[in-house]
């Protein structure tokens, strides 16, 4: 080891007293009086708003500040002996692995035995040593699979065990993660959750920063609250594991659990005021025209709002007994309907159908959330919908059926990314860019609905994610398309910015808009959604309204995706 | 279009990297200069050989026979163009023989620089690299480029729908804000995904000085020998017909 040794070396990662500015002030928010001491096989978690500066202090510990991202640094940080504010990077890197947000963007190679073994190549190790490492992390990352492979056929989850192959690959004694779990499906992040248990066991200090908490909370032990730069709170994992929900959900923190969620969103439905939960809330407080014109449901009993609640027409849900007066309208409440969805990549390694759907039918002004496992199809179905890929069909809305192009006019979609969709010189300009001709009074009005009105001059680019996030829905609105797709909305994002995006869902709603969100998010469906598609292999296995019994579905559906990726590095097909 | 596979994609034919950069150098050479007396016409086919031969075999068929079209059409455009009316002479004729002309001079060259890309992986260029002793100042940040590009071409895309989702069309609003509209969020998506990467990279120890190792196993095998020895002939008898015209 290069780096002097200058303080206690039994920790694994030693900050004290840091504080940090960037020089230009854009990369990030500063941190101050930052203090984490950790010792090996420790696991610290840290959390706070987006803009906190958790981000910076994962920084911290990697050393990319002050050596990547410059600015002014007092205070210092050294993991395991090596002085990484003052050693160069490539000395910190013998000592710290780094696993980022955007699997996208953190490989170095295209194939992944190259980049399991470029930090090792790097460092100079012997090859029979470097390939010996690279077999041990596949082994234990259940990449042996994948070895060959060019990484730009992975998904989301692959890449991102690949990235925590990579980055301990070279044996180090901390890892770092940013945001890892943004971009993953839920049964990705089990496997997260697997790969921080594994270096915990062998003695690898983990040092977190996350949203999402549940598949990490019960393996912390030190949970930091971020606020404005500083640790505001600082609790042991048992702490934290005691801490009342209501007391989380202050902080603006996402849930502990998975359960926790519907736990909270079930004891709302279960009031006996059989006032619609909030979870509830999208199907009751009526969308259709046809609804809003006969006021059943308030006084309605339980059982027959539940009824009401359910606007899907779909084979399955037909032979529920629909109470004639309540479903009477429902019935006739025109449907989205999709026929012979098929669809297939040609390219060799997905030869099986990526989509296969004969037949489905939408409600009409409802927020359909769409759930599975990565590969299940749900983006391509979302592009189908758009009329994005080569797939054909037919989209019948309002009684007119769309062909492929039809649909491009006909949809929207806000995309994961949404840098891709903005092209305008200003956010008014954006706006209307979409309308059908030039009305500033009508873009305005938009802007203001969406709160978007104080950045109307500014350009696109220069606002925050969820800024852009409601520009794309404000060109979706001005479009006026009856149909708006999300790709994946709430990733990466905190609570308060989740239940943001939830009342934008809800604003676009009671526009008349039906919206398709995928997603991998419980709480945000449990907060707007109305419908829940579950998709497997191209198909739609499942197409129910999100009802008392709808949630429980859901909530099985969650349950068996954390069953299915608990299991230690299990195989399975793409 | 893919590049930058892995070995899975090239089962077929296996160069050392060094010997595609000769192939690249040598089909670009020869078909640039090349003249048109009759040795020299059939050097210049069997050089033609190579990247739509090559490109077919490393299962990229499609886009041999794509860019094989090109080529022929160009030439037989070139060939009739002076037997009709309205391109036999002005403008049209000018713009016509020079873009067919620049056309069946690069394409070639083209789809040597495809296979090349599409055949060979980072750490193999870098092994090349380290092999000939090329400098770390110039093999880095080759590779990141090299990295960097199939990236953008899935961020191309991203907009490409994401444009004709929003109806921005030629018709509607004309080729310069057609450009800008494409071109803008790239350059931004650009700087984001440079930057990532070169954190990402840096965290993993680039740019340590000393020696990298590489478990790369790269090395020269009989077809290397072949690629080499009709390369080398084709490039000696250019420069022979350019050191004596009228000898061949």
């Amino acid at each position: 080891m290069a780096g002097k040794p200058t303080g206690n070396d039994a920790l694994a990662l030693d900050i004290r007293d840091a504080s940090f500015e960037y020089a230009e002030g854009r990369s990030g928010a500063g941190v101050y009086g930052i203090s984490l001491q950790l010792e090996p096989g420790q696991v610290a978690l840290l959390t706070g708003a987006s803009g906190c500066g958790k981000t910076t202090v994962t920084r911290l510990a990697n050393g990319l500040v002050p050596h990547y991202y410059e600015g002014t640094l007092s205070g210092r940080a050294q993991v395991a002996g090596v002085d990484v504010s003052a050693a160069p990077l490539y000395e910190t890197a013998r000592v710290a692995g780094s696993v980022f947000q955007n699997p996208k963007t953190q490989f170095f190679s295209v194939d992944v035995r190259g980049e399991v073994a470029f930090g090792c190549e790097n460092l100079g190790l012997p090859v029979e040593d470097i390939e010996a490492r690279v077999a041990a992390q596949a082994k234990a990352f259940n990449l042996e699979d994948l070895i060959g492979r060019s990484l730009f056929d992975l998904s989301g989850g692959q890449k991102q065990r690949i990235a925590c192959a990579a980055a301990t690959a070279a044996s180090p004694a901390l890892v770092v993660m940013d945001e890892p779990s943004s971009n993953l499906d839920f049964e990705g992040i089990v496997r997260l959750r697997e790969a921080i248990r594994h270096w915990k066991a062998q003695g690898c200090a983990v040092l977190v920063a996350e949203h999402r908490l549940h598949y990490v909370a019960d393996m912390a032990d030190v949970v930091l609250h971020m606020e404005r730069g500083r640790i505001a709170r600082r609790w042991t994992g048992a702490e934290f594991a005691a801490l009342p929900a209501d007391a989380l959900c202050d902080l603006g923190l996402r849930v502990r659990r998975v359960q926790d969620a519907f736990a909270a969103a079930g004891t709302a439905s279960a009031s006996p005021a059989a006032e619609p939960s909030e979870a509830e809330a999208p199907a009751a407080p009526a969308i259709s025209p046809s609804e809003s014109e006969t006021p059943a449901a308030p006084t309605a009993s339980p059982s027959e709002a539940e009824v009401q609640a359910t606007p899907a027409i779909s084979p399955s849900e037909a032979e529920a007994p629909a109470a004639p007066t309540a479903a009477a309208s429902q019935a006739s409440a025109p449907a989205l309907a999709i026929d012979d969805f098929r669809f297939a990549y040609r390219r060799g390694a997905n030869a099986t159908p990526a989509l296969d759907i004969e037949h489905a039918e939408l409600p009409q002004g409802g927020i359909v959330a769409v759930v599975g496992r990565n590969g299940a199809g749900k983006s391509t179905f979302a592009e189908a919908l758009c009329g994005l890929n080569r797939c054909g069909g037919r989209l019948t809305v309002g009684g007119r059926a769309h062909g492929r192009k039809r649909r491009t006019r006909a949809s929207f979609m806000v995309m994961q990314d949404v840098n891709h969709q903005l092209f305008a010189e200003s956010v008014l300009d954006e706006v209307q860019l979409s309308l059908a001709e030039e009305d500033e009074a009508r873009a305005h009005e938009l802007l203001r609905a969406l709160d978007l009105d104080d950045v109307a001059d500014d350009h696109p680019l220069s606002l925050s994610g969820g800024q852009r996030q409601r520009v794309c829905v404000a060109a979706a609105l001005a479009s006026k398309k009856p149909l708006v797709v999300y790709d994946e909305p709430t990733s990466g994002l905190d609570l308060t910015h989740m239940r943001q995006v939830a009342a934008l869902l809800r604003q676009v709603r009671d526009t008349g808009a039906t919206q398709v969100v995928v997603t991998h998010d419980p709480e945000f469906i449990l907060s707007c959604c109305s419908q829940v598609l579950e998709m497997e292999s191209g198909r739609i296995m499942e197409n129910y309204a999100l009802d008392a019994a709808g949630m429980r579905r859901l909530e099985a559906f969650f349950a068996r995706a954390q069953a299915v990726g608990g299991e230690p590095w299990e195989k399975r097909p793409m | 279009m893919k590049l930058l596979q892995t070995e899975g994609a090239e089962r077929t034919v296996r160069l050392d990297p060094r010997t595609k950069m000769f192939l690249l150098l040598a089909v670009s050479t020869v078909l640039l200069l090349g003249g048109s007396t009759p040795a020299l016409l059939a050097v210049r086919g069997l050089m033609l050989l190579f990247p739509f031969g090559l490109l077919a075999i490393s299962g990229r068929w499609r886009a041999a026979l794509l860019l094989l079209v090109l080529y022929f059409a160009s030439y037989a455009l070139m060939a009739v163009s002076p037997g009709i009316p309205f391109l036999a002479t002005g403008v049209l004729n000018a713009v016509v023989v020079g873009s067919c002309t620049v056309l069946t001079r690069f394409v070639p060259t083209v789809a040597t620089g495809y296979f090349v890309l599409s055949t060979t992986t980072v750490s193999e260029f870098m092994a090349a690299m380290e092999r000939l002793r090329a400098p770390q100042w110039l093999t880095i940040p080759l590779s990141v480029l090299f990295r960097f590009f199939p990236t953008l071409a899935e961020e191309a895309r991203s907009i490409g729908k994401a444009m004709r989702m929003r109806g921005v069309s030629l018709a509607r609003k004309g080729p310069l804000a057609l450009v800008e509209y494409r071109l803008v969020p790239l350059m931004a998506c650009s700087v984001r995904i440079g930057e990532d990467l070169s954190a990402a990279s840096l965290t993993r120890g680039l740019g340590t000085p000393g020696k990298r190792t590489n478990i790369c196993r790269i090395g020269f095998h009989w077809q290397d020998a072949a690629v080499f020895l009709v390369c080398a002939l084709a490039l000696g008898l250019l420069l022979f017909d350019l050191m004596c015209p009228k000898a061949l």
